[in-house]
């Protein structure tokens, strides 16, 4: 397969998808027309169903919080936002939730970029502290 | 904002594992990442590095060479022990944690593997700490 030629750099196919699936975040991307179009595999804090592709983000979130989500691609859409973050305690982690418009070059809304990351361990790290092969 | 050049391909379908994104959504994505990502394949060549911090500065004419051409000479040992550990079946990333700068780096090297398990490359992820490690208590979507 050709590379896929990016604004800095080239990758083919399926180096798009090692190095998605092996970023330390859970990646899903939400089109223009609010419909999911990926997520990033693998052992996620959110599970994510193949199903989910093609939806309305609308479908995909409880009733409960449907209009939260819909006010914050609202405030995308128009430009009023470029980001929401929000961040919780689990068990055992912190989670740390982010959405990002993604705009064009024309700076026109192209989608949503939920990355969800566990930020337990840079949370945890003291300061001074330099740890060179901290499991991550 | 970030620079989100349009690619001479842009509307070319690339099937992903999950989802099918065109060529210029998979350009925006990872620009719109919030850390700088770098990658070089398993011939150590650079094939990407993202368009906003820390990576504003570096020439896009290093893309296609040696990752070890575009690092001080300070950096090489530490570099080729990474990608030798790598090469050598190591999984666990390599982490350094940097609080010097104003930025609180927070750098992070992966090997990358295919379904195989071969070296496929290694992905060098750099955040800005500080925002993450100063958050206190919690926001849940239902408080913004």
């Amino acid at each position: 397969m050709t590379a896929i030629s990016l604004d800095t750099g080239s990758l083919t196919p399926e180096q798009v998808d090692l190095l998605l699936k092996r970023l330390p975040a859970d990646i899903t991307y939400v089109d223009e027309h609010d419909e999911v179009r990926y997520y990033s595999g693998g052992d996620r804090i959110f599970t994510r169903m193949p199903v989910v592709i093609g939806h309305k983000v609308q479908q995909c979130h409880p009733p409960a919080s449907i209009a939260k989500v819909q006010e914050i691609i609202d405030a995308f859409r128009a430009g009023r936002k470029d980001e929401a973050e929000f961040w919780l305690k689990t068990q055992k982690r912190f989670v740390h939730i982010r959405y990002i418009a993604m705009r064009d070059g024309d700076g026109r809304y192209r989608g949503t970029l939920e990355v969800v990351q566990d930020a337990t361990v840079v949370r945890d790290f003291k300061v001074g502290k330099r740890l060179l092969e901290e499991r991550a | 904002m970030r620079p989100t050049g349009r690619p001479s391909d842009a509307n070319r379908l690339v099937e992903l594992d999950a989802g099918v994104l065109t060529a210029e959504q998979i350009n925006l994505l990872i620009n719109h990442l919030p850390f700088g990502v770098s990658f070089a394949d398993e011939r150590d060549a650079l094939c990407l590095f993202t368009s906003g911090p820390p990576y504003q500065d570096c020439n896009r004419e290093t893309i296609g060479g040696s990752v070890q051409a575009c690092h001080p000479i300070g950096a090489l040992p530490t570099l080729e022990h990474i990608l030798m550990e790598f090469r050598a079946g190591r999984d666990e990333p390599f982490v350094q944690f940097d609080e010097s700068g104003e930025g609180a780096d927070y750098v992070r090297y992966f090997p990358v593997r295919d379904e195989r398990g071969a070296y496929r490359g290694v992905l060098e992820v750099i955040e800005n700490a500080r925002r993450v490690r100063s958050l206190r208590g919690e926001r849940r979507l239902r408080l913004w």
